[in-house]
């Protein structure tokens, strides 16, 4: 598993065939790679994203706290909007654990406003699910899923709260974060201090920045295509080890970049670090439309009422994503995600058509260069 | 899960090595799927076809005199259709999953709310993904079968929207037919000959024509035949709790012969055998062919056994449940035995990728 995968700027890969070429970048090669991404100087680590780690686990308590609502319970609006904001430290006693970081001051700027609004809409919303009220269209509720005997909360036009909301912040915080603030040269460019090193913190502000990045990526330090560790890679980590059973490779290239990257800042290699970002955005992009396509097949394939609702939720989420890609580097822009989420969902899930999946598929398999997987993802 | 994870870098291994060292490559898998194709695929559709023509016209004759003959005649049609769509629903990728075939025709159990409001409102659109659980077979065994014959009939004849149910009836028929139809026409080298594409696919890579096969045998086997048919049913969702009401055509109640027809369709899918179980080339001379007798011979002794199982259940399988759930049970272990030959043992010797996932579950 040492190749090196170019998705989608390969036409080797285009055409479905395995590249079997080593790296030929020769300045590249004599980077002194590590097979994790573990860095080092003067024998302790100069590696820190526990910051990202944070608001990982804060999105998860938040999930965790939606799926009560999914069976049945009621949840507030306060202490939701208390998580999202970390309120007092630890959202009012929401969160297991105290920290000084929040989600909600990491969200792109314009879309606040839409998660708190989705917050309150699924607080509105656990009342009719406490009730028993069954979903339907135009009424929210809890419908059950078959796949696995379990409910789920929508709205009224059959969005699944936990899955819009989830899927949501890792597009608006952490593929936000990731692709338009510390892959950027504000946080990365040539001007950014990679000299002086805290003597505490023992990293460079590039680097530290560009490992904030990979902390929002959710990957164990040893994540791979071939990955059999015991610790589970999350959110987008997640989501690519499920796109590598299809596209093999696809953890393995992610990865890669990140290692290649962070060792080109550290030898001050700022053209490979370029490459690397330049990938990475690319990688990023082809992971949530890959998501993106495979809940769209799952809708189509699905005898369950519930499990479909679930997966246009997931499909819808994992669209919407793409909004947040570097506008220097995106396939689609905001308005053209805009269009298609239009076209495809027309903003009321019950109404949707095999056929508008169809379209989907093809135009986001086009846009990103996976033609080849399209109806097997 | 580990098997499963090395076979990807085999894979990927393999086709970094040279051609000759993939053992795969001693069988020629063009007459198979050409067989699998021409011979089994194709006249499975073209069956289909024809049972949902019946089903269409028999639909009218009972719309035109809703009596107890015509109706009679309609609830026959109807079970033939649904048996004659159990030999081509295991076939979902390519036409069929474009139209989201299986989705289509067979969800159940239907909402009879959704059925009853949309015709009471005299409004429905079954290309939306929503009226899934009201149309179809499902929908049509509801409609015949929810009641008694004389309710049916009234319901028909004399009820204030017996006109809307009659639209709505014939429908769904007609979208029966309609994508079936699609189907047949896209595989068909006379339509768009997808044939070709299928055919002239003969790797064993994600998209090739074995790959897709093996794929889809595995994805129907596992969630719509053990899963839908049975394991639902029987409760292994639901904490040992039977669900009978989950029951594929569980109004009409012949819920076991649609699952037994489908696990025939199962056979005939891995043994390349037509409609008339005449052999052809398939996925077990496949095996046979690079070596891997084992892995057939405990594929075909399970299909006995799983088959043999099912056959000593009874129609309505709903109350053999409730009966006997033990025994449904069973059968179910059986089905079971087989998803560790088709989905790690026969792929890992093929080569194949299996690329569906389960149920994500969150």
């Amino acid at each position: 598993m040492r190749e090196y995968f170019s998705l989608g700027l390969s036409v080797a890969l285009l055409t479905g065939v395995t590249s079997c070429e080593k790296s030929e970048v020769i300045s590249q090669n004599q980077l002194d790679i590590p097979a994790t991404y573990k860095f080092e100087r003067n024998g302790q680590t100069s590696v820190s994203y526990s910051g990202q780690t944070d608001r990982l686990n804060q999105l998860a308590e938040m999930k965790a706290m939606l799926q009560t609502a999914d069976a049945g319970s009621i949840v507030s609006e306060i202490d939701l909007l208390d998580m999202y904001a970390n309120t007092g430290g630890d959202a009012n006693g929401n969160f297991t654990f105290s920290s000084s970081k929040q989600l909600k001051n990491k969200t792109f700027d314009l879309d606040q406003t839409y998660f708190e609004g989705m917050l309150k809409s699924a607080a509105a919303a656990s009342v009719n699910g406490s009730n028993g009220v069954l979903a339907s269209m135009g009424s929210a509720g809890l419908i059950t899923r078959g796949g696995n005997n379990s409910t789920i909360l929508v709205d009224e036009k059959g969005f699944e709260f936990t899955q819009v909301f989830e899927k949501g912040i890792m597009g608006g915080v952490f593929y936000y974060q990731i692709v338009n603030v510390y892959l950027t040269d504000d946080k990365i460019g040539d001007a950014v201090d990679n000299e002086n090193v805290d003597s505490v913190k023992n990293y460079t502000d590039m680097e530290h920045h560009f490992d904030e990045a990979f902390g929002y990526f959710g990957a164990p330090v040893y994540f791979t295509s071939d990955y059999q560790g015991t610790e589970s890679p999350r959110y987008w980590a997640k989501y690519s080890n499920s796109t590598d059973a299809v596209i093999s490779g696809m953890n393995t290239s992610i990865m890669d970049s990140y290692k290649t990257g962070r060792s080109a800042i550290v030898a001050n290699e700022h053209t490979i670090k370029t490459s690397q970002v330049s990938e990475l955005n690319t990688y990023f992009g082809q992971l949530a439309a890959a998501s993106a396509i495979h809940y769209a097949n799952e809708a189509k394939a699905t005898t369950d009422q519930g499990d479909l609702l679930h997966a246009l939720s997931e499909c819808y989420a994992f669209t919407r994503a793409l909004r947040y890609a570097n506008p220097n580097q995106r396939e689609l822009s905001p308005t053209e995600v805009e269009t298609l989420l239009t076209n495809t969902f027309n903003d009321n899930l019950w109404l949707v058509k095999a056929s508008d999946l169809n379209n989907l598929i093809d135009a986001l398999s086009a846009a990103y260069g996976l033609v080849a997987w399209k109806d097997i993802l | 899960m580990q098997k499963y994870l090395a076979l990807i870098g085999l894979v990927i291994l393999a086709s970094c090595d040279k051609p000759d060292s993939n053992p795969t490559n001693s069988f020629d898998r063009g007459p198979m799927l050409e067989n699998m194709g021409q011979s089994v695929i194709i006249p499975s559709y073209d069956a289909a076809v024809f049972a949902a023509d019946e089903l269409v016209n028999a639909t009218a004759a009972f719309v035109l005199q809703s009596d107890s003959v015509n109706l009679m005649l309609l609830q026959a049609k109807f079970s033939e259709a649904y048996l004659a769509f159990q030999d081509v629903s295991s076939y979902e990728f390519g036409p069929a999953q474009t139209v989201a075939l299986r989705g289509n025709l067979n969800t159940y159990p239907s909402d009879t709310v959704k059925i009853e409001n949309a015709i009471a409102l005299g409004s429905w659109d079954f290309d939306q993904l929503q009226f899934a659980d009201a149309k179809g077979f499902p929908a049509i065994d509801v409609l015949l079968f929810g009641q008694s014959t004389t309710e049916t009939l009234r319901l028909f004849h004399s009820d204030s929207n017996a006109q809307t149910r009659k639209d709505f009836l014939e429908d769904v028929a007609k979208q029966i037919q309609s994508l079936l139809n699609d189907v047949a026409t896209s595989w068909s080298p006379n339509g768009d000959n997808y044939l070709a594409v299928f055919t002239n696919n003969k790797g064993t890579d994600v998209g090739s024509g074995t790959g897709m096969l093996v794929n889809a045998l595995n994805k129907h086997f596992e969630r719509y035949l053990r899963d839908g048919k049975i394991g639902i049913p029987v409760g292994v969702r639901s904490l040992g709790i039977a669900l009978p009401e989950k029951c594929e055509a569980y109004n009409s109640g012949v819920s076991l012969a649609l699952a037994v027809k489908n696990m025939y369709a199962i056979e005939r899918m891995y043994n390349g055998n037509n409609l008339n179980n005449s052999p052809g080339i398939g996925l077990d001379d496949h095996l046979i062919g690079i070596g891997a007798s084992d892995v057939d011979n405990a594929i075909q002794q399970q299909i006995a056994v799983s088959l043999a199982t099912l056959e000593g259940l009874s129609d309505p399988l709903s109350e053999n449940i409730i009966n006997d759930q033990a025994q449904v049970e069973a059968a179910y272990a059986e089905l079971q035995k087989l998803i560790v030959l088709f989905k790690v043992d026969m792929p890992s010797r093929l080569g194949v990728l299996i690329t569906y996932q389960d149920n994500d579950g969150d």
